[in-house]
Formats: structure tokens, C-alpha cells, sequence
């Protein structure tokens, strides 16, 4: 049993970056910015304790995999179908200019034709996890410039999974190398997107029904159809990233994808802090602040750049100026996504260690300063408001988004809750109703309630069903553990409604702030206590009495 | 990032994708029968195995055990010991000390070592929780007597696994028995020591950050991986203390908990995988073995395990129930078998033995309960038939004459509420319980006549005096409950439970009075409630108040 690979640096890294990344919690940063910090204090660029080689070389090419596949799980049209037409025309000119203001600057700090190609392609893109982690942690994912920078980042995860793929290319200053390159790339992009769609159409709904109800295995088998995605891509010698996220795209417009993604993030997590350790870890001191005077100027730059572009763009599209505004101020940093890139063009020898150097000075200095900006881009709009007000206008107005308010939430579809249902549809306009079975999202939805495919433990779930603003919650899960997570998350004047299993959970759950806890064999014996009385007037009564509840049992109230 | 790890991640990251592709393969093609999880795992790995050089899996594989072991310290309960130790403790010490010596000395005397004599006794004695706690899902949420008891024994037997492998492994390598304990203790206070003082500390440097607990926690994992392997003790000790170390409040750490499981998932399928792929060469004496092993597990266990619980006087079929639960191999002699393979002290012939016979009665434990217990139930009548019903006559007690008076079966939930309105309004009643650790500390102190036996054998009912009752009620929805109901000669009102809306409309038809749900007649009431909150909020103090006195009825729970 010596041969376990624990004292070996894979521990090492996992352990350095989880203090780390506390350290950077203390500091408001994103754990990103400390994954990338703790590959440079553990490789050539401070102590030199750390190779990344072997079972780290592994991890991290399965952290990325696994970071495609959920960005690809996350490509929910729905989710911006309101906003789909604008959304395309900013992120495409958005980034046509970004990439050519990037390719300026490179090429005026003296970059070689090779390098300024891949900076430009690769400082394009906004910093996802960022955004997502910062904007979800304020409660604003889902405000309209909240949703418009999604949808950006979204479209850029396509542009990304070109931009890796061309660079499986063997030359690409040469134009028609790039342009054929790209073609073979599209066009083997576009057969397994072909295959992704029909699979997702025909294949993956049944094959997912008969197993979503269990937990493990449908996990299991997400993991494995990524891997399918994986093993085809790389035999047709494209990169494992491009499979993943067609995988990853192949799910998401199912209704278990939610629930697929909140299994496989903690998974992302925990292999994508090796990725970004072992970026750092690939650094010599030397590589890392060879270009640190043109880092300094190009980031500069590009903050300010991007900011114009972006906010240019959204204004063109007739959204109000603070929506213009936020949506902008949101996305001006570069991203990791430009280590990704970085690291690909470097193995694939575009660029030497320092441009990746450059790249990741860039990154983490865009980063950490964007983080601060996000979390105060409220109030920097109200001290600059009066320099913006120069461009509002009348016609200038923000679409209606639809959310769930003053709603119903039931979770759980069983033989408690399906009685109530039929009650809360003539009470409330929305009830939306929360389960893990297939077979009764299909009963729910014939029905005509909306239906949440997933497990209340998962935010993400917890989330799409607006808690938040629900005025009446009826959770049938008996588990205390999500029906605390209820009371916390809903509002106080909201009417709370569970169950409990025994008395000592139904007790907890009363001080913990339900309105009312269902305990079925209490409910039974106030029922029975009902016939008791019924039968001490006797044997009529009682008969009487049961056939009105036989009677109430022969109904279906759902039909 | 493809190119630059050359053939070996290439290698290796192709193994993965065939781990699980093949396992969700066959997942999905076995998904319509209801088998467990981990054998088909064992099967998965068993197919590829000619086909991956397992060299390269082992190191994931060793992180799949740590896992593993890490979930059951995360789960365990350890003031549980207290409590358990009664009847579950009798049963575990029987399969441990009767089957394990009886498979040791067949062993011994077949001529294997010492070493391989053990391992297989270790195989035959221990159950597997994984397995069984999925078989036994309900029962155990549902706090039945025997999920509960079925549980326990699991519960026991892997604190009693982690002792064995400390001490295996230290005889393997050479390590003082008597160091290994004394290392086994202070991890195990440094655990108790890091959960009550510095895990608070991490909750407050992680903040509301899920990522960043799972990290820690996975950080504390690896520290103590890291300590095992520097003082030369099994890493299953370390991981298990780990575990232990960051048992945390579900309600609480819920969604760190979850990002555990899923990187649990991951790695313990790994683990099974390739657990599967190791077996290579299965001869004439390791099938014979194979055969023993099933035997043991899949017959003598269950036999021993109902003489055990009906001795400590338990009903037959509550006793065929938890036999039903626990007649598989554990997933813990799978990692016992491991370290011994690996440490190659277990013949490789013997190792696929154990693998084997792990898979074949984990499959058929799954079926044993749906369809077993009632084969196990019938062997224990016949073989204790005679000796039971004097038992039953004499651990009773009914007061001779009685008539016009309530037998209420079942003194659970439902059972002990009703009794106590009851036995208010003056009624004479009998109950009828079998559960002997009810029956000693709640039935005997709330009424004088009480029949303690199972509610299924007619004599039961002769005993309480059915055919001179004015009104029967039983709490327990089993079908052979209603049967020996039916089939009694009685002018007293039979209101009877049943287990869902089809069985209770078919003792209708059968001519039963009366027949409840649990749940149904529980929503009913329900129903009532929300109404009247919805339609007046003015109510939800009185239908509160009404709720929490229900509530109070139960008492303070019986487990």
C-alpha cells in the first residue's frame, strides 16, 4: 500500500490551494485568482516543490474536460430565449472589436505576428466563473444585464471551442493554413454537433428517463457520455475540450440537466484547482515577469477598452443606460479562459512560456481588480450616473423579464401533496411543483403545472423555482436538513408548509419558523379520532363515517 | 493540451473513459431491473479487464477506497455504539465469531494460510451497507424496526472493519500490533479534536463558499492520508478519522456534503471498476470458494442471523427482514481483500474469490429482500415453528372474560396515540405488539392487556379475544395482517391500514369496514388546513395550535 500517490503532489496542491484559497476568501477574491497563485508559489517561480507531471497532468486535463462539460450542460437556451436577438448581435461584434482592439495592442507592444494572433484570440473572452460566482453571490444573475452578460459569455463558449480547435492546427500565422484548419474544424464541429443535437433529441430523453430517477447511476452515466464525447474527439485528433462541451451541449436542453450540473460542479471544482495550479506550476519567475511592463499597459487597455465596446454595443441595442451600464462593467477583465488558450498554443509551441506569462499576469491582475468592480458596480453607477445620463433616452427601455412571484412551490409529488395541488391552482396564478420522478414531471405537466425536474439540496434547483419571492411553499420531503434550507430561503411572510418524520423533527422544525408541520400519522390519528367518536354513538354513525372516507379515497383528485 | 503529455495521459485518460463508459453502459442496459449499484461496477470492471493495464487505474483506485471510507466516517454516528449495542450487537458478534471461525477453520483445513483463511473469514462475517442501505432505503427512513436493527449491525461491523484492517496491515508490514492500536487512538482523538474545535474555524474562514468547505474538507482528508502513510498505518484508518473529523450537521453543511458525495461518486466507481479489472484468472478452487463464500453469506448468515434475533425475541418476520438486509459481502472486505492482495499476503486466486463472490451476493441480496424474505420467514417457521406460539402465550397478557372491548395492532405512531384516546374515554383495549423492545418499555406501562406477538398468526388474535371485540384496529399496513384479519370470525368493526389506495380498496371488496391510508387520509386533513389558511390568514394560529396539541399526542417518539 506504499504506492499511493498521497505524499505526491497532487495532495500538495489540493492542500496549498485550499489555504489559499481561504486566504483569498478573506480578501473578497474569487478562488480562481488563488488556484492560479498557488501553482506559482509551489512551482519554479517561488519554492520549485510541485512537477506537473503524471496524475496532476491528468487531473488538470480532466478539470478542463470537466469545466466544458458543465459550461456546455449550462448552455440552457431557454434561460435568454427573451433576450436571444440582442444577445447575438452584441456578442458577435463584441467580439469581432474586442479581439482587434487586443490585436492593436499586442502589436504595438512589439509581439511577434504569432504571439499577437494568439493574445488577441485569447484575452476576447469574459471571466465566467467570475461573473456567475460574484453576480449569483449578489442576487443579480438574474437581472436583465445579469442575464445579458450570461448570454454573452455563453455565445463566447462557442467561440472558445473554435478557437481551441483551430489551434490543433499545426501553423497558424499562415492564412490559409488558419482557414483551412477552420474548415475541418467546423465542419467535424458541425458532424458531432449534428450527432450531439439528434442524440439530445432522440436518444438522450429516453435514455435518461429510464434512469434519472436514480441518483447514481444517472450521474454515472453523465460522466461516461462525456467520456464517449471525449474518446470520439480525440481520435479524430481534435482536443478533449471540444468534446466535452458538445457532450455538455447535448444535455443541456433536457429537463435533468440542472440537476446533472449541480453533481458535476463539485467534481469541476475540485480537478479545475489543479488546472489552474498547474498552470502557474509550468512558470519560471523569469517567463512569469518577462513582459510585466507590457502586462501592466495591456491590461489597462483592455479594462477600458472592453468596457467601451461592451457598453457601446449594449446601448446600440436600445437597453436602458444602467442596464448598459452593469451589463458592461461586468465583463472587462480577462478571463482564465486566456490561460486555456495560452496553455494550448504553448504546448502546441505558437508561443514561448513568456507570452504565457504575459497572458497570466494579465489574467490575474484583470481579475482581481474586476472582482471589486462587480461587487460595488452599483454603487460606481451611482457616482459616475450624471457623466452617463448624457445618452438616456426616451426610446431606451429594458424588456420585461418573467420571473415567478407571489407563487405556490410543492415538493414532491406524492400521495400528501397531490391533494393539495388542485387547491393551490384555484389560489395562486403559478404553481410550480419540484420532483425527481420522470413519470411524474409527465403526470405534472399533463396536468398543466410547471414542473422543476430536480433535488431541492441543489441551489441550482432551489433557485429556478424563485423561492425567494413564493408565498406559499409545501415541501413533502420529510428531510430536515432541505426544509431548514426552505425556511432560510423563503421570505418571512411567506406560508411554510412541511413535513416531518417524528416528533422530534416536526418540534425542531416549528422553532426553526414553519407555519405549519405535517406529521402524516398525527394527521392519521386525528382522522381516526374523528371514526372513534363516530363509533361511540354507534355502529352507524361509523359505517356512515366510512363510506364518506372510502368515498374521498376512491377519487383521483388529478384525474 | 493534448500533445504535451504524451502517450501516458494519453494512456491513462483512456483507461478512465473505458471505466466509465463501460460502467454506464452497463448501467443503462441493466437500468429496468432494480439491482444495486456496486456489483454491476464489479461486472463493468470484470469486462475491460483484458482490456486496460490496471497498473495505471490502481493510484485512482486507492483514492476511490479513501473516498470511500472517508463517506462512511462523514455518516457515522459514533454515541450511536451506546445504543446499538443490544440486539444488533448480538447479531454482529454472531456472524463475526460463528461464521467467520466456521469459514476460517473450513479454510484451514482445506490447507490455505493463515492469511487467505482470514481474508475469506472476514468476507463470509461482514456485511455490506452500501448495498444493504439502498435495499433497505424506506424501511430505514422510515424508522421500521428492522431497517433500524439491519442498520446497526451494518453500523457495527464497519467500525469492527476499520479495527481489522488497522491491525491487518500492520501484520502485513511488519508494523507492533499493539503501535498500530496506539496510532489508531490518537488519530482518532486528533479527529475528535479537529471536529470540535477547528472545523468552526474553517466554517468561518470558507464563509458561505460550498466550494471552498468541500476543498477543506477534502484538504483534512489528505492531511490524515498523509499521517497514515508517515507512521506506516492503513490509510483506510486515516481516511475513516478523516471522516469523522468533518461529520458535520446535514442541515448545515448540506451542500458541502453534497460536493463530497459527488467526488465520492466518482472515485468509489473508479474503485469498483477497477476492483473488477484486477480479477484475471479464475480457476477450479477459486470458483469452489466462490461457492463456499456465497453459501456462507446468502444461507448460513440469514439462518444465523434469525435463530440470533429470535432468541433476543423478535417476530419472524421482523427477524426474516433484517436476515434479508445483510446477507451480502461487504464492500469492506473488498478493501480488506485489496490491501492484502496488494500487500501479497492474499493468494490472487482467493482475491478473486472474494470480488466475485461480493458481486454475485450483493446482486442477490437485492432480490432477497424484494422476494427473500419471505423464503427466509417460512424456513424460520418451520424450523422454530413449535417452540414460538408458547413464547407468545407466555410473554402475554389478557384478562380472562374480556369482551366488547378495542384491539388496536401496531404500537407505533398511529397505534400509541389512538391507545391513549382510548383508554380517556374508558375503553378496555388490547394491543398487539411484537416488537419486544416496544413492548418492554412503552406497552407494558400504558395498558394491561397486551398480546405480544405478531399480528399475521391467528393465534394472536385468539389470544386477544377478537371474536368477543367490539372494534379492530390495526396500524400495520402488511398484507399477511390483513389476511389473518379476514379470515377471523368476528362481529366487531375491522378498520384496517393498508399500504397504499389499491390494496386499501381491495380489502373493501374483500369486505373489510373499514381501510385507511396513512398518507391519503393524512392529505385529507391536510387539505382542510390549507384551506382554511388560504382562504382566511386570520386562521393559521388556530389550525396551528390544533397542529402542534396533534403533535403532542405522538410523544416524545419511540426511537
Amino acid at each position: 500500500m506504499t504506492t499511493i500517490a498521497l505524499a505526491a503532489d497532487f495532495a500538495i496542491i489540493v492542500a496549498a490551494a485550499t489555504v489559499m484559497g481561504l486566504i483569498a476568501r478573506q480578501l473578497g477574491q474569487p478562488t480562481i485568482v488563488a488556484y492560479l497563485a498557488t501553482g506559482l508559489v509551489l512551482g519554479p517561480v517561488m519554492f520549485d516543490v510541485v512537477t506537473a507531471e503524471g496524475l496532476v497532468e491528468l487531473m488538470a486535463e480532466l478539470g478542463l474536460g470537466f469545466l466544458l462539460f458543465l459550461l456546455g450542460i449550462k448552455m440552457r437556451l431557454d434561460d435568454i430565449r427573451e433576450i436571444l436577438r440582442p444577445v447575438i448581435n452584441i456578442a458577435v461584434l463584441q467580439t469581432v472589436l474586442q479581439t482587434a482592439l487586443a490585436f492593436g495592442v499586442a502589436y504595438v507592444l512589439g509581439f511577434s505576428m504569432t504571439e499577437t494572433v494568439v493574445i488577441a484570440l485569447a484575452t476576447v473572452f469574459g471571466a465566467t466563473p467570475i461573473i456567475v460566482k460574484v453576480l449569483t453571490d449578489k442576487d443579480e444573475i438574474t437581472t436583465l444585464p445579469g442575464k445579458i452578460d450570461v448570454g454573452v459569455l455563453i455565445i463566447q463558449d462557442i467561440y472558445l471551442v473554435i478557437v481551441l480547435a483551430m489551434f490543433s492546427a499545426e501553423n497558424i500565422a499562415n492564412p490559409r493554413e488558419i482557414g483551412v484548419t477552420l474548415l475541418v474544424v467546423l465542419g467535424m464541429m458541425v458532424a458531432i454537433g449534428f450527432i450531439a443535437i439528434a442524440s439530445s433529441r432522440y436518444v438522450l430523453p429516453r435514455l435518461f428517463k429510464t434512469i434519472a430517477d436514480k441518483k447514481d447511476v444517472f450521474f454515472l452515466l453523465g460522466i461516461a457520455w462525456a467520456f464517449v464525447f471525449i474518446l470520439v474527439t480525440e481520435h479524430f485528433n481534435l482536443s478533449v475540450e471540444v468534446g466535452a462541451f458538445l457532450a455538455g451541449l447535448s444535455i443541456a436542453q433536457l429537463p435533468y440537466s440542472t440537476e446533472l450540473e449541480e453533481r458535476i460542479a463539485p467534481l469541476t471544482d475540485f480537478f479545475i484547482l489543479v488546472f489552474f495550479s498547474s498552470i502557474g506550476l509550468h512558470l519560471a519567475a523569469d517567463d512569469l515577469l518577462a513582459y510585466w511592463v507590457e502586462a501592466v499597459i495591456a491590461s489597462i487597455i483592455l479594462l477600458v477598452g472592453n468596457f467601451w465596446i461592451m457598453f457601446y454595443l449594449i446601448d446600440r441595442e436600445k437597453f436602458s443606460v444602467e442596464t448598459s451600464f452593469l451589463g458592461s462593467i461586468n465583463m472587462i477583465q480577462v478571463s482564465e479562459f486566456s490561460l486555456v488558450v495560452g496553455g494550448l498554443a504553448l504546448a502546441q509551441g505558437f508561443i514561448d512560456a513568456q507570452v504565457l506569462g504575459f497572458l497570466s499576469l494579465m489574467a490575474l491582475g484583470t481579475m482581481t481588480f474586476s472582482t471589486y468592480v462587480i461587487t460595488y458596480n452599483n454603487e460606481i453607477y451611482d457616482r459616475v450616473r450624471p457623466f452617463f445620463s448624457r445618452w438616456e433616452s426616451e426610446e431606451k427601455r429594458d424588456v420585461a423579464l418573467r420571473t415567478y412571484e407571489g407563487h405556490a412551490v410543492a415538493i414532491g409529488y406524492d400521495e400528501i401533496t397531490r391533494r393539495v395541488l388542485p387547491l393551490l391552482d384555484e389560489h395562486f396564478d403559478d404553481v410550480i411543483v419540484i420532483d425527481r420522478r420522470t413519470d411524474h414531471v409527465d403526470t405534472l405537466k399533463a396536468a398543466g403545472f410547471d414542473v422543476i425536474y430536480g433535488d431541492l439540496r441543489h441551489r441550482e434547483v432551489r433557485k429556478a423555482a424563485n423561492l425567494a419571492k413564493a408565498s406559499f411553499v409545501l415541501s413533502s420531503s420529510a428531510q430536515t436538513e432541505i426544509n431548514a434550507r426552505l425556511i432560510d430561503e423563503t421570505a418571512d411572510d411567506a406560508l411554510v408548509f412541511m413535513e416531518a418524520e417524528n416528533h422530534k423533527d416536526a418540534v425542531r422544525m416549528y422553532e426553526a419558523g414553519a407555519d405549519y408541520v405535517i406529521m402524516p400519522a398525527s394527521l392519521t390519528v386525528q382522522s381516526l379520532i374523528g371514526l372513534l367518536e363516530a363509533y361511540r354513538e354507534g355502529r352507524e354513525t361509523l359505517e356512515s363515517k366510512l363510506e364518506d372516507a372510502h368515498e374521498k379515497l376512491r377519487g383521483n383528485p388529478l384525474g | 493540451m493534448k500533445s504535451s503529455g504524451g502517450t501516458r495521459l494519453a494512456d491513462l485518460l483512456t483507461a478512465l473513459a473505458l471505466v466509465f463508459i463501460s460502467a454506464g453502459a452497463l448501467l443503462l442496459v441493466t437500468s429496468r431491473w432494480d439491482l444495486p449499484t456496486v456489483p454491476l461496477l464489479i461486472v463493468a470492471g470484470l469486462m475491460i479487464g483484458p482490456f486496460v493495464a490496471e497498473g495505471e487505474l490502481l493510484t485512482l483506485a486507492q483514492w476511490g477506497i479513501a473516498f470511500l471510507v472517508f463517506g462512511f466516517g462523514v455518516r457515522e454516528d459514533l454515541t450511536r455504539v451506546k445504543v446499538t449495542f443490544t440486539d444488533a450487537g448480538w447479531v454482529a458478534l454472531a456472524q463475526i465469531l460463528v461464521l467467520g471461525t466456521v469459514v476460517i477453520g473450513l479454510a484451514l483445513w482445506w490447507g490455505l494460510s493463515l492469511w487467505d483463511a482470514t481474508y475469506l473469514g472476514i468476507a463470509a462475517a461482514l456485511s455490506s451497507t452500501i448495498v444493504g442501505s439502498e435495499n433497505l432505503r424506506q424501511a430505514i427512513v422510515g424508522r421500521k424496526v428492522h431497517g433500524w436493527l439491519a442498520d446497526s449491525v451494518h453500523f457495527l461491523e464497519d467500525l469492527l472493519a476499520v479495527v481489522l484492517v488497522l491491525v491487518l496491515t500492520a501484520l502485513a508490514v511488519g508494523l507492533p500490533v499493539a503501535d498500530a492500536l496506539a496510532w489508531g487512538v490518537v488519530f482518532f482523538a486528533v479527529a475528535f479534536v479537529i471536529n470540535r474545535f477547528l472545523f468552526g474555524a474553517l466554517e468561518w474562514l470558507a464563509g458561505s463558499s460550498q466550494e471552498l468547505m468541500t476543498m477543506g474538507a477534502v484538504t483534512v482528508l489528505v492531511g490524515f492520508l498523509a499521517a497514515s502513510e508517515l507512521v506506516g498505518i492503513s490509510i483506510v484508518v486515516g481516511a475513516f478519522a478523516a471522516g469523522l473529523a468533518i461529520r458535520a450537521d446535514a442541515e448545515r453543511y448540506l451542500s458541502m456534503l453534497n460536493g463530497l458525495d459527488s467526488i465520492q461518486s466518482f472515485f468509489s466507481a473508479i474503485f469498483f471498476v477497477t476492483l473488477g479489472a484486477l480479477v484475471s484468472w479464475v480457476g477450479v478452487e477459486a470458483l469452489a470458494w466462490v461457492g463456499v463464500l456465497v453459501v456462507a453469506t446468502a444461507v448460513v448468515k440469514p439462518g444465523l442471523t434469525m435463530v440470533v434475533l429470535t432468541l433476543r425475541g423478535y417476530d419472524a418476520r421482523t427477524a426474516s427482514r433484517v436476515a434479508a438486509g445483510l446477507d451480502q459481502v461487504s464492500e469492506f472486505a473488498l478493501v480488506i481483500a485489496i490491501h492484502g492482495f496488494l500487500a501479497g499476503v492474499l493468494a490472487p486466486g482467493l482475491f478473486d474469490a472474494i470480488v466475485l463472490a461480493a458481486a454475485a451476493t450483493m446482486v442477490t441480496s437485492a432480490l432477497t429482500v424484494e422476494y427473500g424474505a419471505g423464503v427466509y420467514e417460512r424456513w424460520l417457521r418451520r424450523l422454530l415453528g413449535e417452540r414460538a406460539p408458547s413464547r407468545v402465550v407466555r410473554e402475554s397478557r389478557v384478562e380472562e372474560g374480556l369482551g366488547g372491548h378495542v384491539i388496536v395492532a401496531g404500537f407505533g405512531e398511529v397505534g400509541r396515540p389512538l391507545v391513549g384516546r382510548l383508554l380517556e374515554e374508558g375503553e378496555r383495549v388490547v394491543v398487539v405488539e411484537s416488537d419486544p423492545r416496544l413492548r418492554e418499555e412503552h406497552v407494558e406501562a400504558a395498558v394491561e392487556n397486551y398480546v405480544a406477538g405478531d399480528a399475521s398468526l391467528p393465534m394472536v388474535w385468539e389470544l386477544a379475544r377478537a371474536e368477543h371485540a367490539s372494534l379492530i384496529v390495526s396500524t400495520v399496513p402488511e398484507p399477511p395482517v390483513a389476511e389473518a384479519l379476514l379470515g377471523l370470525e368476528t362481529e366487531a368493526v375491522r378498520l384496517l391500514e393498508a399500504v397504499d389506495r389499491e390494496a386499501a380498496l381491495a380489502l373493501l371488496d374483500r369486505g373489510v369496514e373499514g381501510a385507511f391510508v396513512r398518507d391519503s387520509t393524512a392529505s385529507f386533513q391536510l387539505v382542510d388546513d390549507v384551506r382554511a389558511v388560504l382562504e382566511d390568514p386570520e386562521r393559521l394560529e388556530e389550525v396551528q395550535d390544533a397542529n402542534r396539541r396533534l403533535l403532542s399526542l405522538g410523544g416524545s417518539g419511540l426511537w
